[in-house]
């Protein structure tokens, strides 16, 4: 039987190997042991030895071709046997490495290289820019708890090294409302104060917020999911509710073409999206006080300030998006709310509409 | 004893009614010489089949070749129980199969299997059958020489009778594992055989350059235990001196150091370019001093196997090894999702 | 009715664990130099020898590496061996035995054998002994999968994670500091075990949690009382287990106090509390953090033998103290 010889694997990491020389002509005796052809490998030249005794036939490796390790390259035969001929069917080794591979080398690199070195300043400036103007230092544990109240970061004061914003400060602006009005004692709740008079439209603050949006698809397929007939408005009452913290109680007054509902929702900071927006669209509305949400979005209207009702601290009035701006126009009394207050809650609400699903997760 | 000797032995046995044969002939029965001459030409045969494996790729890695030592390993064996232990090398396929492993296993693990010795997680260089005796070859040269002292302590200490055979190099003579374990060997009398199969070589480096002393045997004074330096190609003598080592550790008289002269016929692992032996010096191992066919030539003179039967055995072991191949080429590999097994005893 | 616990030396302890194992397994034997007569460089084996003779007391030659691997071996055939260092630092000289053959044999015989070997590591500065009689190696071992590493610091647990350690089938090193032989603690009687692998609560906080090892554990203890008097809660953790790391413990505490500091004598870099902080990072207590991770370890330098160089060269109470209240009050 004729005797193989292969390109032997004489490396660890070998998967190719080259022929360089044949020592032994087609046809020419040949012993074991003796050299029969050299190879070159990344790191060496090695002479192979003839793995039987015999005549050197059918060499199919010719030299310089790269074959893969295994790959026979000639048979050894004994002497009076024939080569049966399978030996002219081998097809060449090389063509298995040495085909397509190499052609890959295309045109199109000269010319993206150039579309690509442009293209890369203004890909680079814009996450710079965006990086620098929300550069802001914060421990994982104040943005996760600012994450799950919703509350924005930005803008808060941190205590920790370098401004890093702790745990402590988030916790602070949370309890904001309460600690900086009248006392400590102070709860910025919604008890009815009877007794006192309506405010002159005069002494109120009535602060106005213009926030540019366009909801998505999914974000009104998602509201829509939570209560037939919600809308931006809800995400303002979801953001309002969040920020007020978890004790707060919300009235939510909602204005439509077929007349006035509303409710009083207790601990509204708790509530989640579906409970909040299906509040106040049925049932007489309740008397306005401590703090109100009025949600007119039905009814068209571009703008709208309303007073405050008698022992009303804040009603924030919501309006219908035209043009992909939102107005909403929020009146406080001065007495229980400071402008800075107001303002934080406002741009609570602007952030949220900015980024709807952070707050919805 | 050159060839003609042997046939005046034989001669003159007839003669005189004297057994003067080689211990080998002496000391076992037939069945018992054939077979050790079977498993010689096993581990030759499970070498070419694992060289010519790994030269198709077949094989991931390195692996060193015994080819050429066949005798050191199988003379040993001869000396052994079976519930005797061993610790083996980077060059240790002769020592498992002399020590009863199974050719298709050693494939399987060759071969990367989980049907191999080491559920394909050791490969070559950590070839073990635990069960059989044998402790495990190892990667670092000498770190098997404290661990058979170890097994040795443990013999001695749980009264079981077992001798262990550490098999080393002429390369590990010079670690310092060598000195401290024959050292505490010897002061505790310890009931281990230290063999050295001295191949000339550590890797490229000769004895000559690397070892201070003529021979290995000789640092066995240092530490005050035997040493003996012996023609490891012959079959017979091979057994020989390792059943007095083995007998005297079995009786309590301490360890003994066997020096091995050999010589592998391939190169130190898959890559040595072989720069440092000539051709003239291999040839002269491989044509004068081959281990199998001194056997083979032994077999026929003192009438335990003749050609045919000589041919019978190749044509066994040819085929066990074509089976080998075929089970390991057959057998599964092991599943990745399985990577972290065995680092730890499961369920401790 | 009940006993008073009584107390121990934590070399006693350590000493009674090897009694009892000895007593009731024959295949214990205890391996080391001097540890014989002598009783041992710290005398910790003590008076073992007289009690279980020299077969099974082996004093060796001052031959870590043949030492180590003759135990390994002994390990492998059915022995239970211990085998004590005399000081930590001459591991360097059995690396190959504990590294190569130890830790992997299990795994490159494809589960065919288990290395139940204890080895005892007398770690640690503090002594005056300089550079190569001190050092903190545990997370070098701590690197290697196959073995398991416990640095116990209690009389009680050196006791317990050394009984532990003998019923466990895979190769365990125990550090025991030095500084630790002659403190006393409560230590049940006859035979228990203290879990591999599990972190111990030494003191409960709610404002930061510490991560201690080895001696570290009683200076951070010892920071702890201080700084109650400040009104900070510091919750204090014993690792115990370098290998494998109880995290779920750290974890849990990390989510609770915020805060997690890590202090060990071991050089700080890449050391156990590199490794701690970073499976904090990665683990659900991140979120969690309300400060950087702190970590206190050994100075970039090799132990020095002038006492007060010593003592700036690892973690010491007042430091401690200063970086666990900077820790709790947002000033890190």
């Amino acid at each position: 039987m004729p005797v193989e010889v292969i390109l032997p694997k004489v490396d660890m990491d070998m998967a190719t190997g080259r022929i360089s020389r044949w020592l032994v002509a087609e046809g020419s005796p040949v012993k074991k042991g003796e050299g029969l052809f050299e190879i070159e490998t990344d790191k060496a030249a090695m002479e192979i030895e003839a793995p039987a005794d015999g005549v050197l036939a059918a060499v199919t490796g010719r030299e310089g071709d790269e074959l893969p390790i295994g790959a026979r390259v000639a048979l050894i035969l004994v002497e009076g046997e024939l080569s049966d001929g399978k030996a002219a069917q081998i097809a060449p080794a090389g063509t298995a490495v040495d085909a397509a591979p190499q052609r890959v080398v295309g045109t199109v690199a000269p010319v993206t290289a150039p579309l690509l070195a442009a293209s890369l300043p203004a890909a680079q400036e814009r996450p710079q820019a965006a990086s620098a103007e929300t550069g802001l230092r914060a421990t994982p544990l104040a943005r996760k708890i600012a994450r799950d109240r919703a509350i924005a970061l930005e803008g808060l004061q941190g205590s920790g090294p370098r401004g890093r914003i702790q745990a402590a400060d988030v916790e602070a602006a949370l309890a904001l409302p309460q600690a900086q009005s009248a006392g400590p004692d102070q709860k910025f709740t919604p008890e009815p104060c009877e007794t006192a008079p309506a405010l002159p439209s005069a002494e109120a603050i009535r602060l106005g917020i213009r926030i540019a949006t366009a909801p998505s698809e999914a974000l009104l397929e998602m509201l829509q999911g939570a209560c037939v007939g919600a809308g931006l408005a809800d995400i303002v009452l979801l953001a309002c509710a969040r920020a007020l913290g978890p004790d707060a109680s919300l009235t939510v007054i909602r204005e439509t073409p077929e007349g006035t509902t509303g409710a009083l929702v207790e601990q509204a900071g708790l509530a989640g999206l579906r409970h909040l927006a299906g509040s106040g669209r049925s049932g007489e509305a309740p008397a306005r006080s401590g703090m109100t949400l009025v949600d007119a979005s039905a009814l068209g209207l571009a703008d709208m300030t309303l007073p405050l009702e008698p022992g009303e601290r804040l009603v924030l009035a919501v309006t219908a998006a035209r043009e992909g701006m939102l107005a909403l126009t929020l009146s406080v009394d001065p007495k229980a709310v400071t402008l800075q207050e107001a303002a934080r809650l406002l741009h609570a609400v602007e952030r949220a509409l900015e980024a709807p699903f952070a707050l919805l997760a | 004893m050159g060839r003609e000797d042997k046939a005046m032995v034989k001669k003159a046995e007839a003669a005189t009614g004297a057994d003067n044969r080689p211990f080998l002939f002496r000391r076992h029965d037939a069945g018992t010489i054939r077979e050790a001459y079977r498993k010689m030409l096993l581990i030759r045969a499970f070498e070419e089949g694992a060289e010519n494996a790994y030269m198709r790729g077949l094989v991931h890695g390195t692996m060193h070749l015994s080819i050429g030592q066949e005798a050191s390993a199988v003379g040993v064996g001869l000396a052994l129980r079976d519930d005797d232990q061993i610790t083996s090398t980077h060059r240790g396929h002769g020592h498992s199969i002399a020590k009863g492993a199974e050719v298709k296993r050693m494939f399987a693990e060759f071969f990367g299997k989980e049907t191999g010795y080491c559920r394909g997680r050791g490969g070559s260089m950590h070839i073990a059958d635990v069960s059989k005796g044998n402790l495990g070859a190892n990667g670092i040269v000498g770190g098997g020489i404290p661990i058979a002292v170890g097994a040795a302590l443990s013999a001695r200490r749980l009264g079981n009778g077992k001798v262990v055979v550490c098999f080393f190099g002429d390369g590990a003579n010079n670690e310092g594992a060598f000195h401290e374990a024959l050292n505490m060997a010897a002061i505790w009398k310890l009931p281990v055989v230290f063999v050295c199969e001295n191949n000339g070589y550590g890797m490229s480096t000769s004895q000559a350059r690397a070892t201070a002393s003529a021979t290995i045997a000789e640092r066995a004074g240092a530490y005050a235990m035997p040493g003996r330096t012996i023609d490891g190609n012959d079959l017979s003598a091979v057994a020989e001196a390792t059943e007095d080592a083995v007998s005297r550790a079995r009786n309590g008289e301490g360890p003994s150091l066997i020096e091995l002269k050999t010589y592998r016929w391939r190169g130190h692992s898959k890559s040595d370019r072989n720069r440092y032996r000539t051709k003239e010096e291999i040839d002269h191992w491989m044509t004068e001093n081959d281990p199998v066919k001194r056997i083979e030539a032994d077999l026929v003179a003192f009438g335990i196997l003749d050609e045919a039967g000589l041919d019978a055995v190749r044509a066994s072991v040819a085929e066990e090894i074509e089976a080998g191949i075929a089970f390991a080429k057959e057998s599964p590999s092991p599943d990745p999702a399985d990577l972290e097994r065995f680092v730890y005893t499961e369920g401790a | 009715m009940d006993q008073p616990v009584r107390e121990l030396s934590y070399a006693e302890a350590i000493r009674e664990a090897m009694a009892i194992a000895l007593e009731r397994d024959e295949r214990v034997v205890v391996m080391g130099e001097d540890i014989g007569v002598y009783g041992g460089a710290f005398q910790v084996t003590g008076d073992l020898i007289e009690r279980f003779g020299p077969d099974r007391i082996i004093d060796t030659p001052i031959s870590e590496l043949g030492g180590a691997g003759i135990a390994v071996g002994a390990a492998v055939t059915g022995l239970r061996p211990i085998f004590e260092f005399q000081f930590s630092d001459f591991a360097t000289l059995a690396m190959e035995q504990i590294v190569n053959q130890a830790a992997k044999m299990r795994f490159m015989l494809g589960g065919s054998v288990s290395v139940p070997v204890v080895m005892r590591f007398p770690a640690g500065s503090g002594t005056g002994a300089a550079a190569q009689h001190s050092q903190s190696l545990e997370a070098w071992f701590g690197h290697v999968p196959g073995l398991k590493v416990v640095q116990p610091t209690t009389p009680e647990d050196a006791k317990g994670l050394l009984l532990a350690a003998l019923e466990d089938p895979d190769p365990v090193m125990i550090f025991e500091h030095k500084l630790l032989y002659k403190t006393r603690g409560p230590v049940p009687e006859g035979a228990y075990t203290t879990p591999i692998g599990k972190a111990e609560i030494r003191r409960k906080g709610r404002d930061v949690t510490v991560v201690a090892t080895g001696v570290m554990v009683s200076r951070a203890l010892e920071a702890a009382n201080e700084l109650a008097a400040e009104g900070i809660e510091v919750e204090v953790i014993d690792l115990r287990t370098v290998r494998p790391i109880d995290t779920p413990a750290i974890v849990e505490s990390v989510i609770r106090t915020h805060r997690l500091c890590i202090v060990h004598e071991a050089v700080k870099t890449l050391g156990i509390g590199a490794e701690i902080s970073a499976r904090i990072a990665e683990s659900e207590a991140f979120d969690y953090l309300d400060a950087p991770i702190v970590r206190l370890g050994g100075a970039e330098t090799p132990i020095p033998y002038n006492p007060d160089l010593e003592k700036a060269a690892v973690p010491q109470v007042p430091g401690i103290v200063a970086a666990l209240r900077d820790l709790a009050t947002g000033r890190r």
